[in-house]
Order: structure tokens, then C-alpha cells, then sequence
């Protein structure tokens, strides 16, 4: 004690200081390599937090899988984004390890250039990405092996995959640990699976996404039999499906089978494939959808005010932003929230979907798992078929109130479609060893059947779902709908699993005004009217005027004549008015919105400032009051 | 713990009896809306959050807290009534913690009053509140952060204007420390270990992590620590002086 209380208080306290910020430094030194992922997620959708269907994956390993992480230290430095992102993978990964039990091994490697890390880098087929212009490359990416070499990897872990982090960690692990994928028996009317005949011959997107959870074999429409081995059928726009196929189809389903059927009654993508031929746009299997007690409304789409996208549409030689009522966007408001399949889907874009409707008497219900708001319109395939005028489809929209189904399990017991057994054989057509027999026919389902139905094919389309960009010369697929998900949901739903459905649709949801939204709508339906009247109008004038020149030269007169030059004057005034007009309807849409930023602007800027100040000053004058009136009565006192 | 609400009472009291704390209120108020709307660009984005509006919250406190922070002991000791202070039966350790919640609270304050951010995102679609929420918290506690190393620095001078000076820089200091630029100059030499103690005394680093809705433990003991040091730098500062 003494010895501190001879040093001087100056000394003392500087030592202090000095000791202060040590313990600083080293608390949050400590602080940073200790506490991982202690932490409290508030989001609504709790973005930061391992979901269960992670934790029930990670805990059913059962041999060893050992992830490599590979950050190389430059190509970090290069961009602190990159930096936290890298922190953020390895603490989840160090999280895996954890609730592993050990089952997940995390090795992490630093490959600078010219070692032996950057060979395995290579070996592993990470991408390198140019550090500089030296040629130098650097690698961020993540392999991942099990017990018998299957190999996953991320070539390149990009940021701008951020937020399906842990949904693409954990679908690595689970296709590791997983010894089997179902298979499913894919029937399509159009080429979704690719190969060689078709132009490009690259699958659908979505196809890949399938794949990646299940063994995929492909069944021509022309095809009599369902092989026995079969756990799920994939239907897409079925057209000229054989009777045999057919029927194979009905027992299939009937037997218990699970099928995921998607119908359209009028698709894009084969109509614009099919190039004017005739019967391109709807699908052909309204036996079996009958059969099952489903209708698809025929010769209509399904149009919806609300769910409606925003395009950009030629208006009289303009660009104009309007919106589309037959290309929707569908947010979970239109989904089941109670399924497994949609309540965690955040987003689904349709283009000119069908509308089903239950059939009464098939022994069978709908639970409808996407619907449209009750802003929705039977639309005539017509209209919306060849060059589809958006503008008028959105003014002559007339909301029916009612909510249309998109998507739906079908529940029951329904009977065959085939009541007389087994199709026959046509001429030239010889029996198959694994054809259904005419014994085994099953005339109604004994239990429930397992079937979903979607009333849209061009919504599997990647045009519809999702963005490809490159970074680096290689290709990022950026989902922003998750129309490939809800497939991929469906099936694994229908086969049985739902580790990775909580996880999928973990997209962070973009929130938009939708007040802002829904107050443009309105201005639009009012002056879209307007401003056809007024476009209408000013054609007319254009034309009228282009008559009386006409007429001018026609009739060989070189001057105008003093009235027609009267006439001609009108109409130009009269096309100023009206083009004068067109353009206040046109600023008039922009205005209401311009008035509510401005308003907003007072509000958030000057509002509470001008409330303050006239409190004060108040204050100010009530103060002065009390002491003049103090004043005074001191004065009587005194 | 009286003496500390009792002066944390009377300093509170004391903003109020000034129009300058009207004058910074409006200032911050005015301040973060115009920046929300004009440079964050809050309604053309048409996204409903509020990452725009707090975006610009390091920038605004680095200059506004200092500013506040500086008359809290440069004051007292220039007028001499940190003499009358002293010789109140109240600790250093009082009247540090007195004064410096007092002025968070006003801080508190000015944050509170951009509650109309708050309904207006809500009126124009369906923001998640939890995340506004932890990024009104954690625009708080960096607020409360900014102000320790500001009244540390008030009661080392006499001079406000020196004070609000080498306040703001130290602020800079911690907030820029994060930034690439900074870095990439400590990158070239520095051992790794240095490099990674500076990027994580980044105030941006760690306000950015609370306002993406997560509060995660190394934040909270960041600013946490930090405050705690800087007051006890701040006591000591005090003291020291007293007899001077």
C-alpha cells in the first residue's frame, strides 16, 4: 500500500489508463475467438437462426463427411464484404461441427499462390478469381466428402448467395449423408429435360433443381408402361399421352401412387415454341384431372388485380410501366400458411395460369395450397393467346371478388377414369411383359391418393423465376421466386421428406411499399381511361387532317383553300389541347405519388422541428406571463 | 446510486433550461430525415425498412454527440464550479455516471422523437419491426459509445472547442477504423493479428452487424467495454485535475 502511496497521482493515473485499454484490448480479443454465435435473432423470419430442418439433417449423419474450407487471405483483403462473409461461413460451419456431434470434420485452408493448398484448390475445382493483375488467383469456395469419396462443392462462394447460405451448406451435407434419391418418373409435353433433339438442348433450370434431390428418368408420352420403381411422377404439360400411359397413370395414382401434375391452360413457352402451330397452348388431360374431381377452366386464364406484375409495354411509340394482369406475383398472403409445402415460400410468379375448380361427385376434395386474391378475373386464352394488349386487359379489368385456385392437393378416394378396365390393344401394338393386367384393375382408390395439381406450366420456366449473372465468367443463378422450390417441396412432400422445406424458401423477403402500391393502382384504373379517350381522339384528328391534305393534292389545288386552311388551324389547335391533355392525365398518374414523398418529407424533416419550436415558444411567452404578472403584483404589494 | 439520480436528474433538467438543446434536437431531427430522404433515397427504394435512415446515424453522432459531449466537464471546469461540485458530498464516480447518463438520456430523446420514420415505413408496407428495432438499440448504445470517449475528452481541457475537436477525431478514429481504406495501409506492414484487433474496433463494423436484427454478444460487450473504459478514463481525468 505504501508503495502506491508514494508514486505520484499523475504516474498512478497513467497507469491506469495504460491498464485500462489493455483490458479492453484483450476483453474483446477475447470476446471475438470465444463467443461465436451467442446471439439473439429478432428478424421476423429469423434469418440468423439454424433452422430444425438443419439441425434434423446434421443429427441424422451417420458417417463421417469432412468439409474443407478454402479462403485465401488476399482475395479477402481485396474487399472487407468478402471478409465478414468468410467469418460469418466458418462460424457456421463451426456451428455444424457442433450439433454434428463431430460427424462433420472442418478443415480450413488458406491457398495463397504457388503452394500446396492451391493445388488442392485445384484439384477440387475451385474457382480462382484474379487477385491482381500479376495473374495471381485467389479462392473462396468449400468442398465437402464423405466416407466413400462423393464429392460436393461450392466453385466460388458468392455474396450475392448470402442470404441461401444455409440452405446450400446443409443441402451438401444432406446429399452426402444420404445414401439413395427417390426416383421420379418425369412425363412432359414440352422439352423440360433437354437432350438432343432439342434446340440447345439444355434442361429447364428447375429440372436441375429436381435432380439434385431426386433420380430423375424421363417417360415419353408415347411410353405404355410406368416402370414398377417408380416413388413419384412429375406430369408437365401432358399432351398426346398414349391411352396405355394413360391408364398407367390412373393406377398408378390409384394405388397410392404420388403424382405432381402441372397443367396449363394456355402455356407461353409451347406457343411460342410451337410457332403457330394449332393446338400449342393447353394441356390435354382433362380425363384424368376429371376423373380425380378437378376441373381446368376451359378456355380461360386467370387474371388478378392485385398479384398483378409490373411491365414495360410500347404505348404510342413510349415506353410505359404498367401493370400486367395475367403475369402475377404471388406473396404468402395467396399461399396455404399452414402446409409444409408453402408456409415458408415467399414468393411465386405465375404467367397465365389456368383456374381449377372441384367437380362435385368424384368422391374427392380441393385444399387449395396457392390462390388468387379475391381481385381476380376470368380472362378469354384469346386475349392474352398472340400479342396481348396489357394496357386493356388492366382497363377492362373486373375484379369477380372471388379467390380462384392456382394450386391444390386433391383428398379423396376417387374411381378410374378407365371404368372398363385396361385400354386395348391397338393393331401392330404388342402386350409388354410390365403392362397393367386386366386382374390387378383397381375401379376406385382405396385411401386417400396423393396428387397435386398447378394450373401453370410457364411458371417452371427460369425466365419466370430466376437471374443469371456473371461474376468472374462463371454464372450465378440468383433465384427471386421460388417456383422451382414449391416443385421441389411438392415432391419431397409427397415422397416423404421435409428436412429441407423449412429451409428452402429462407429467401430474405423483399419488402416493398405496398401502400405506395396500392395508391398508384388506383390513380392508373383512373386514368388509363382517360387517357385511351384522349389517345383515341387525337388518332381521329390526325386522320381527319391527313384527309383534308389528302384531298388538297388529290384535287390538284395548289393553295388550300380559305376554309379548309381554317379547318386545318382547328385541328392543329385542337390536337395541342388534346396532346396537352394526354400529357396532364400522364403527369396526373406520377401525382398523387409525388404528393405523398413530398408530404412524407414534411413530416419526417420539419413536422416534429416546427412542434418543438412552437412548444418552446409557448413556453417562452407562458414564462414571460407568469413573471410580468409577478411584477405587477410585487409592484401592488410593495 | 442517489447521487447519481439525483445529478443525472438535475443535468437532464439542465438541457432543457438552454434553447440549445432545442437547437440540437431539431438540428439531429432535421438532419436525419433530409438524409434518409435526399441521400438514402428512403422512397424512391420503395423497400419498406429503414436501412437509409440509419445508414447515416454513425455520420450524424460523430459530429452531434462530440458536440454535446463537450460542454459536460470543459464547462463545469472553466466557470469553476467543478470546485463546488467536488466539494458536494458526491464521488467522482457519481458525478461521472450523473452526468454522463444524463446527457445519453437527451440522446435517447432525440432518437425517440424520429418516431414518425418509424409509423411511416409502417404505414407504407410491412417492415420487420424486430430488425428496427435492434437498429434503434444498437443507434442508441453507439450514441451512448461516442459520448463516453466525448465527455472523457471534456474533462481533460477547459476548452469546448478543443474538447468537440479532439472528440470528433477520436470518433472518427473508431468509426473509420473498419473502413478498407484504413486496412489496406495497416495491411501492408502490420502483423494479422493488429490488422484484426483494429477491424473489430470499428464502430461501423459492429453498428452494421445490430442492424441487420441480430444482437449478437460481441457487439454488446464492444460497446459495453468501450464505454466502461472510457468512463473510467473520464474518472480518472476528473480526478486528476481536481486539484489543478
Amino acid at each position: 500500500m505504501n508503495f502506491f502511496a508514494n508514486i505520484d497521482r499523475g504516474k498512478l493515473a497513467g497507469l491506469s489508463a495504460v491498464l485500462a485499454v489493455v483490458i479492453f484490448l484483450s476483453v474483446n480479443i477475447f470476446a471475438n475467438t470465444t463467443f461465436r454465435g451467442l446471439e439473439v435473432d429478432l428478424t421476423e423470419e429469423k434469418l440468423f437462426t439454424l433452422s430444425d430442418g438443419t439441425r434434423d439433417i446434421l443429427k441424422s449423419i451417420d458417417e463421417p463427411i469432412t468439409v474443407r474450407l478454402f479462403v485465401s487471405k488476399r482475395l479477402v483483403e481485396l474487399n472487407s464484404g468478402h471478409a465478414t462473409y468468410a467469418d460469418r461461413i466458418r462460424q457456421l460451419l463451426e456451428r455444424y461441427v457442433d450439433i454434428s456431434g463431430g460427424k462433420i470434420k472442418l478443415e480450413l485452408y488458406s491457398p495463397e499462390p504457388f503452394t500446396d493448398e492451391e493445388d488442392l484448390a485445384v484439384a477440387f475445382g475451385l474457382q480462382g478469381v484474379p487477385l491482381d493483375n500479376t495473374g495471381d488467383l485467389g479462392y473462396f469456395g468449400l468442398v465437402a466428402t464423405n466416407s466413400v469419396d462423393k464429392m460436393e462443392r461450392i466453385a466460388y462462394l458468392s455474396p450475392e448467395r448470402e442470404s441461401f447460405l444455409e440452405y446450400d451448406l446443409s443441402k451438401m451435407i444432406f446429399k452426402l449423408s444420404q445414401n439413395k434419391k427417390p426416383l421420379v418418373g418425369l412425363i412432359a409435353g414440352l422439352p423440360i429435360a433437354g437432350g438432343p433433339r432439342v434446340q440447345g438442348g439444355q434442361a429447364w433450370a428447375f429440372v436441375e433443381q429436381v435432380r439434385e434431390f431426386f433420380d430423375v428418368t424421363i417417360l415419353n408420352p408415347t411410353d405404355r408402361v410406368i416402370p414398377g420403381n417408380i416413388d413419384a411422377l412429375l406430369i408437365v404439360h401432358p399432351k398426346g399421352l398414349s391411352e396405355h400411359l394413360m391408364y398407367g397413370i390412373d393406377q398408378f395414382v390409384l394405388k397410392g401412387g404420388k403424382a405432381l401434375v402441372y397443367v396449363d391452360e394456355n402455356s407461353e413457352i409451347d406457343v411460342a415454341m410451337a410457332r403457330g402451330r394449332g393446338d400449342a397452348g393447353p394441356s390435354d388431360f382433362d380425363k384424368m384431372l376429371n376423373a380425380w374431381g378437378v376441373e381446368l377452366v376451359e378456355g380461360k386464364v386467370l387474371g388478378d388485380l392485385e398479384g398483378a406484375r409490373r411491365v414495360n409495354v410500347n404505348l404510342r411509340g413510349q415506353t410505359a410501366v404498367t401493370d400486367y394482369v395475367t403475369w402475377l406475383s404471388y406473396l404468402p398472403r395467396n399461399f396455404k400458411s399452414d402446409d409444409a409445402i408453402t408456409a415458408d415460400l415467399q414468393r411465386i410468379t405465375l404467367a397465365n395460369a389456368g383456374i381449377l375448380k372441384p367437380l362435385d361427385g368424384k368422391g374427392t376434395t380441393l385444399v387449395p395450397l396457392i390462390q388468387s386474391s379475391p381481385q381476380s378475373m376470368e380472362i378469354d386464352v384469346a386475349k392474352v393467346r398472340a400479342n396481348p394488349d396489357v394496357v386493356s386487359l388492366f382497363r377492362d379489368f373486373k375484379p369477380s371478388g372471388k379467390r380462384e385456385i392456382v394450386a391444390a392437393r386433391v383428398l379423396g378416394t376417387p374411381s378410374t377414369a378407365f371404368p372398363d378396365g385396361p385400354p386395348a390393344l391397338k393393331e401392330g401394338e404388342t402386350a409388354l411383359p410390365d403392362m397393367p393386367k386386366a386382374e390387378d384393375h383397381l375401379a376406385k382408390a382405396d385411401k386417400d391418393i396423393s396428387v397435386i395439381v398447378v394450373s401453370d406450366v410457364d411458371m417452371l420456366h427460369e425466365q419466370f423465376w430466376m437471374q443469371s449473372r456473371q461474376l468472374f465468367g462463371q454464372t450465378f443463378n440468383v433465384p427471386f421466386a421460388n417456383n422451382a422450390d414449391f416443385a421441389v417441396n411438392s415432391l419431397e412432400n409427397l415422397s416423404g421428406g421435409t428436412a429441407l422445406m423449412s429451409l428452402r424458401a429462407r429467401t430474405e423477403a423483399v419488402r416493398s411499399f405496398t401502400y405506395v402500391d396500392d395508391v398508384r393502382k388506383n390513380a392508373e384504373r383512373q386514368f388509363r381511361d382517360k387517357e385511351q379517350q384522349l389517345a383515341t381522339q387525337i388518332d381521329n384528328i390526325k386522320t381527319e387532317l391527313a384527309e383534308l391534305l389528302n384531298r388538297e393534292q388529290a384535287g390538284g389545288e395548289l393553295v388550300i383553300g380559305p376554309a379548309d386552311k381554317a379547318k386545318a388551324e382547328e385541328y392543329r389547335h385542337e390536337m395541342v389541347r388534346l396532346r396537352k391533355e394526354l400529357r396532364d392525365v400522364q403527369y396526373e398518374l406520377r401525382k398523387d405519388i409525388d404528393d405523398l414523398d413530398a408530404l412524407l418529407k414534411f413530416i419526417n424533416i420539419a413536422a416534429i422541428p416546427l412542434l418543438l419550436g412552437a412548444i418552446a415558444l409557448v413556453w417562452l411567452l407562458i414564462g414571460r406571463a407568469r413573471r410580468a404578472r409577478r411584477y405587477t403584483l410585487a409592484k401592488h404589494e410593495g | 446510486m442517489r447521487n447519481i439520480a439525483i445529478i443525472a436528474k438535475r443535468e437532464f433538467k439542465g438541457y432543457f433550461a438552454t434553447p440549445l438543446a432545442l437547437v440540437f434536437i431539431v438540428i439531429f431531427l432535421a438532419l436525419t430525415g433530409a438524409f434518409a430522404f435526399y441521400v438514402g433515397g428512403f422512397f424512391s427504394r420503395g423497400n419498406a425498412d429503414l436501412t437509409s435512415f440509419f445508414a447515416y446515424h454513425p455520420w450524424l453522432f460523430l459530429l452531434l454527440v462530440p458536440a454535446i459531449g463537450m460542454r459536460l466537464w470543459a464547462e463545469e471546469r472553466k466557470s469553476g464550479t467543478i470546485e463546488l461540485l467536488m466539494t458536494l458530498p458526491v464521488s467522482t464516480l457519481d458525478a461521472v455516471l450523473g452526468k454522463y447518463l444524463a446527457a445519453w438520456a437527451f440522446c435517447g430523446v432525440a432518437l425517440a422523437l424520429t418516431f414518425p420514420m418509424w409509423i411511416t415505413v409502417n404505414v407504407l408496407g410491412s417492415p420487420d419491426n424486430g430488425v428496427i428495432f435492434t437498429s434503434y438499440i444498437g443507434s442508441f448504445v453507439m450514441a451512448g459509445a461516442f459520448l463516453a470517449i466525448s465527455a472523457c475528452i471534456s474533462a481533460m481541457t477547459k476548452n469546448q472547442v478543443i474538447a468537440f475537436i479532439i472528440a470528433a477525431t477520436v470518433c472518427f478514429l473508431f468509426t473509420m477504423s473498419g473502413a478498407q481504406l484504413v486496412l489496406n495501409f495497416f495491411q501492408a506492414w502490420a502483423p494479422d493479428v493488429l490488422v484484426e484487433a483494429l477491424r473489430s474496433m470499428s464502430f461501423l463494423t459492429h453498428f452494421d452487424a445490430v442492424t441487420r436484427g441480430v444482437i449478437d454478444l460481441k457487439d454488446v460487450i464492444f460497446f459495453g467495454s468501450l464505454i466502461v473504459m472510457w468512463l473510467f478514463l473520464n474518472i480518472l481525468a476528473v480526478e486528476i485535475n481536481k486539484g489543478r
